[in-house]
């Protein structure tokens, strides 16, 4: 992830010149090429837009889809549906929180890993489960988790196969039509 | 509330029976208000828009679908309109108690809140902070006044303490525990300052009010106007000093004694003290806005433990206190001793009219001197004289409000910010960026549009070495070197006159002198402005047409201009520039004058200079002589009164023996810092009434504790000569008296009977006698609002702009363009700026303890290339040369500055700033050269 530079905020945010009006815009043209809002760019949509500061702030941590923190590269989300409660979900993620030492809804500081949790994957015969990106994970236990993260830390290693299932979509289908 | 257009049909509805009658536009919450029916309401404010967020203000209108909120809901014809309806109290009460889920409740749903003290064991085991006695807005809470009304006598939600911590911002405590996301301080900050520095941060359950990412206000962009703390309806924006000291015992409407905008404010009086000042929304100068000065720096000054509380007379060297007979009758026996031309007489730019008035009389009439003159020499004696040679009247020309309907702003010279805020505030409001996609379309778009101008955005020019705030938002910004604004504006007129861009605002206007001026002006080309200022050549001309061909258009100047060496010329010049433009005599067009202080127009006006007898009848008019001694029974003092300068200097050469300075410190503001205590050490006699012991009292021989603004009644006439009234808040501290009571008690005992005044009002209705601009004013009037002079009869509502009868114009012709030339070894070109906390010599800012958060001595400001080149780092100690004198001070480094030049701030007596400047004089008004002093700064 580049950071952004005075002069391509400043390209980016010509258009906008003196529109007050366009400020949620501009700020989804920084998070479209950023991928998040970097801190540099606040200042510069503010001054551009001749709006201040503060509300450029206040507009973005209105809307859910702006970020003010860079986007992790694995993103985690854990079922948080009943079924995977009550086969012991909750120890589980109490696991996956102090294994990467951070809380749900956060990112590691080095941007690798993000933890969200989702109501209900709607599979659950394989309760509990989580997907790493794209992969799924099912059937855990703490200490199948141990194991992922054992294989993955410190840093990224090649992606492993879940638990051998390449595509989950198409997985979860084949299992549940068996 | 809705801003109704003034050409708006009549509409009648109904509202709970009653038949009302409001201009097209009105909101339902007004319309009821003017049926004297009351709806409560939390996000509306008199100040704001319509908002339609609290949901407090629901009514049931007849054939309208569900419960509209009557703040932005605008009047129909036939509306018939019910306000407490079972549905709409009912509704109301839960809207109350959601609203209360998020705001400690301990006491506001108790029964026995009224019987209650903060020092009390609650009953009911409420915790301190959750409680309404312990709240620094007890009492005065809209939150509280509203659940009473809507009588919630129990909660049946759970609330929620946000326990958030509490910030450490000067001036200004913020409680976000206490907030109720009203919107108001959001709101007030972004559509009236302009400043935004609040916004509403996070969505649905967490949402609430702060800075960017938590900011300290100073940093996210606040300049500690107060306008938050006045609507904030709850105590969670407080003004931090007297925070806990409750509702006032009284309250009396005054004026500010800060700035020449003249701000109406209340002050609140609490066992003989003024606890805060708070805001007269309806106020027709400023709307309730005010400024770090007059918010926050009123009070604590007033009651301080600085003041003089009794005479002080010098014995054996030292000054001890006595009592006001034998101050007095010494001063008497002194002054008589020396009646004549030996006496100087300094007066004051900021007491009232009527002491500004009765001492000038007791000098001309009594002491028989005609050296009388203020500290309004030091920066605006130039733009009066200069004002006065081109129109005939040295004072802005139209209301500034004007600037809000103007078609083009000409600011030269002036930090505005600083020097006027209120001003400020509304050229900001004007120029800044306009949202172009109206904020009212789609869910408000039944509402007349409030939100865009209707005027298009006046287009912005300023002349101004230095960055202001408004240069971010000018078209055309010229940056000359200091010192060559004279020249700048000649070229202008050159363009003018030679591109034919001249017309004439009124047909009964007539111009002399057109001719010389432009003959004169031959030498000012394009290029040789551009050799001697540095401003682009192409620049100039821009300005210049843009100044003449945008329509009406305001020009506005400033002590930039007025301080140089050729002031007066400078300020004439901008003056032949708006009458050639035909910018003068019109509505929305003219030359604006924000003189320094609260009442240094009204020292001008009554004759407290040497130039000009009370009403600007010239001192040395035989007829206007022979009238004023009519008028006062008695022969004056001759011709030929000093200048400020003049005086002082006469004082070194034991040609002037006393001195009776009102209300000023000469000894820290005037020029030749060194040489001014010199002169006043020099006198046989120096007497000094002012409030506090100050660097001129220091040296005086007898001190007299004169009271305060808030501790007398009378009138201040702001820059835009609206008269307005001041009245007595609270007792004089100590024996300290009213100045026009001490100049009576003197006159007295000098043996004048013309001088039997028991109170102000007897002293303003000799001045509606004896100044013709005033004749038509008397403190009757003036209690309905203020009064702009020329006011001729009792029945003239007063002149808000000047000459649109016609008028005669008489336009001097330009001395040569000259290139300053620095001697060798001074690089830079040192002037004197202003801080935005402090005002003048800092005598009474400074008592502001807070404001030491923001600046605690004298400073230096420096480009960040010049301070480079002297190897001066940011907030290190240099030394300032100039070929005048040497002061040591703190470095400010900021790209604001020009390269080449540096600033310097006079407001702490101990860096002696003063003395960086030196004999020059402006030949036209006499005054010293504050601006572009050749100066180098060096590291210590």
């Amino acid at each position: 992830m580049s950071r952004a530079t005075a002069a391509e905020l400043a390209a980016l945010l010509e258009p906008f010149e003196g529109q007050k009006g366009a400020t949620i815009d501009a700020l989804k043209q920084v998070q479209a090429r950023y991928g998040y809002i970097p801190e540099e760019a606040i200042d510069a949509v503010a001054e551009t837009l001749g709006v201040s500061r503060n509300t450029v702030f206040g507009v973005i941590t209105y809307y859910e889809f702006l970020k003010l923190e860079p986007p992790a590269r694995h993103t985690i989300r854990y079922c948080m549906g009943t079924t995977c409660d009550a086969l012991g979900g909750r120890e589980i993620l109490q696991e996956i929180t102090s294994i990467l030492g951070i809380r749900v809804f956060e990112a590691t500081p080095d941007g690798t890993w993000h933890l969200e949790r989702l109501p209900c994957f709607g599979t659950c015969s394989l309760a509990p489960m989580m997907q790493i990106d794209d992969e799924a994970h099912t059937k855990l236990t703490v200490e199948k988790v141990r194991r992922i993260f054992a294989e993955r830390l410190p840093g990224e290693p090649a992606p492993i196969a879940g638990d051998g299932m390449p595509a989950p979509s198409e997985q979860l289908v084949k299992e549940l039509e068996a | 509330m809705a801003k109704v257009r003034a050409d708006a049909k009549p509409i009648t509805l109904t509202v709970d029976g009653i038949d009302v009658t409001v201009p097209e536009g009105t909101t339902v919450l007004d319309a009821a208000k003017e049926a004297g029916i009351f709806i409560p309401y939390l996000c509306a404010h008199p100040a704001l828009r319509p908002w339609g967020a609290c949901r407090m203000c629901m009514v049931e209108i007849e054939n309208a679908r569900g419960v509209p909120t009557a703040c932005n809901t605008p009047v129909a014809a036939n509306m018939v309109v019910h306000t407490n309806t079972p549905q709409v109290l009912k509704l109301r009460r839960n809207v109350m108690e959601l609203i209360l889920t998020e705001h400690p409740i301990g006491c506001l749903t108790c029964h026995k809140r009224d019987q209650c003290g903060p020092q009390e064991t609650c009953l009911r085991s409420v915790a301190v902070d959750f409680r309404c006695v312990t709240c620094p807005a007890n009492y005065r809470c809209e939150l509280q006044m509203n659940c009473d009304y809507v009588g919630l006598d129990e909660m049946a939600m759970p609330v929620r303490a946000k326990n958030i911590p509490l910030r450490k911002d000067p001036l200004i405590a913020l409680d976000w525990n206490l907030c109720i996301v009203c919107g108001r301080c959001v709101r007030v900050c972004d559509e009236v300052r302009t400043r935004s520095v609040y916004a509403i941060v996070d969505r649905a359950g967490k949402t609430m009010i702060d800075t960017a990412e938590g900011a300290p206000l100073e940093e996210a962009g606040c300049i500690f106007c107060g306008a938050c703390v006045d609507v904030c309806p709850v105590g969670a924006i407080e003004e931090r000093r007297n925070r806990f000291a409750g509702v006032a015992d009284s309250t009396t409407e005054s004026v500010c004694q800060y700035c020449s905008d003249g701000c109406a404010f209340r002050l609140e009086q609490k066992r003989g003290t003024v606890i805060r000042v708070g805001p007269i929304w309806e106020a027709d100068v400023n709307g309730g806005q005010y400024c770090i000065k007059g918010r926050f720096g009123v009070a604590e000054p007033i009651s301080s433990t600085a003041r003089l509380l009794k005479p002080l007379v010098r014995k054996d060297g030292r000054l001890v206190e006595t009592s006001w007979n034998e101050a007095l009758d010494l001063v008497a026996r002194e002054l008589a001793a020396r009646a004549g031309d030996q006496i100087g007489v300094i007066g004051s730019v900021r007491t009232t009219n009527e002491a500004s008035y009765l001492l000038q009389k007791l000098a001309r009439l009594v002491l028989r001197t005609p050296h009388i003159d203020t500290t309004g020499r030091l920066g605006d004696a130039a733009g009066l004289l200069g004002m006065q040679q081109v129109l005939g009247v040295g004072a802005s020309t139209v209301l500034h409000d004007a600037i809000s309907e103007t078609s083009c702003i000409l600011l030269a010279g002036n930090n505005l910010s600083h020097t006027s805020p209120i001003t400020a505030m509304k050229l900001l409001q004007a120029v800044r960026p306009q949202v172009k996609v109206p904020s009212n379309t789609g869910y408000f778009s039944y509402l007349p549009d409030t939100s865009v101008r209707e005027a298009p955005r006046p287009k912005l020019i300023v002349i101004d070495p230095r960055a202001i705030e408004p240069t971010h938002y000018a078209d055309l910004w010229l940056r000359p070197k200091p010192g060559t604004d004279r020249v700048v504006l000649g070229a202008m007129l050159k363009v003018i006159l030679d591109e034919g861009l001249t017309t004439l605002a009124t047909s009964t206007a007539t111009v002399k002198g057109v001719e010389d001026l432009q003959e004169s002006l031959a030498p000012f080309t394009l290029d040789e402005a551009e050799r001697i200022s540095g401003v682009p050549a192409e620049q100039i001309a821009e300005a210049a047409r843009l100044y003449a061909t945008s329509g009406p258009a305001i020009a506005i100047f400033g002590r930039g201009l007025t301080q140089q060496r050729d002031g007066t010329a400078a300020v004439a010049a901008l003056c032949s520039l708006a009458v050639l433009t035909g910018n003068v005599g019109k509505p929305n067009a003219g030359v604006l004058f924000p003189v320094g202080a609260n009442n240094t127009r009204g020292a001008f006006d009554l004759g407290l200079l040497p130039e000009y007898l009370p009403g600007y009848e010239p001192a040395d008019s035989e007829a206007a002589r022979q009238r004023l001694e009519d008028a006062w029974g008695g022969p004056i003092a001759a011709r030929g009164g000093l200048t400020l300068h003049e005086q002082l200097d006469a004082a070194r050469s034991k040609r002037l023996t006393a001195m009776y300075i009102v209300g000023a410190n000469p000894a820290q503001s005037a020029a030749e810092g060194t040489r001014v205590r010199e002169a006043l050490e020099a006198l046989d006699f120096l007497v000094v009434q002012d409030l506090y012991l100050t660097e001129t009292a220091k040296l005086a021989d007898v001190v007299l504790p004169a009271a305060s603004f808030a501790e007398q009644d009378g009138t201040f006439t702001n820059a835009e000569r609206r008269v307005q009234r001041v009245r007595k808040a609270v007792s004089p501290l100590g024996e300290s008296r009213p100045d026009w009571e001490i100049l009576v008690e003197l006159a007295g005992r000098l043996g004048s009977t013309a001088f039997q005044f028991v109170h102000p009002i007897e002293i303003f209705d000799e001045i509606a006698r004896v100044s013709a601009i005033h004749a038509g004013m008397s403190y009757d009037r003036l209690d309905d609002g203020p009064l702009a002079w020329p006011c001729l009869t009792a029945d003239d509502p007063g002149a808000e702009v000047l000459f649109t009868d016609g008028a005669a114009f008489n336009l001097p012709p330009l001395d040569p363009p000259v290139a300053g030339n620095s001697p060798a070894g001074y690089p830079l070109l040192l002037g004197l700026t202003s801080s935005f906390q402090h005002f003048a010599t800092g005598t009474q800012t400074r008592l502001v303890r807070q404001y030491a958060h923001f600046q605690s001595e004298d400073r230096v400001e420096l480009h960040p290339d010049d301070a480079a080149a002297a190897g001066i780092a940011d907030g290190a100690l240099a030394t300032v040369t100039t070929p005048h004198g040497v002061a040591r001070l703190r470095a400010r480094v900021t790209p604001e500055q020009r390269v080449g030049t540096a600033a310097v701030t006079i407001n702490f007596p101990e860096s002696g700033v003063g003395s960086l400047f030196g004999p020059d004089r402006d030949p036209g008004a006499k005054s010293p050269v504050f601006k572009a002093v050749p100066a180098r700064v060096s590291p210590v």
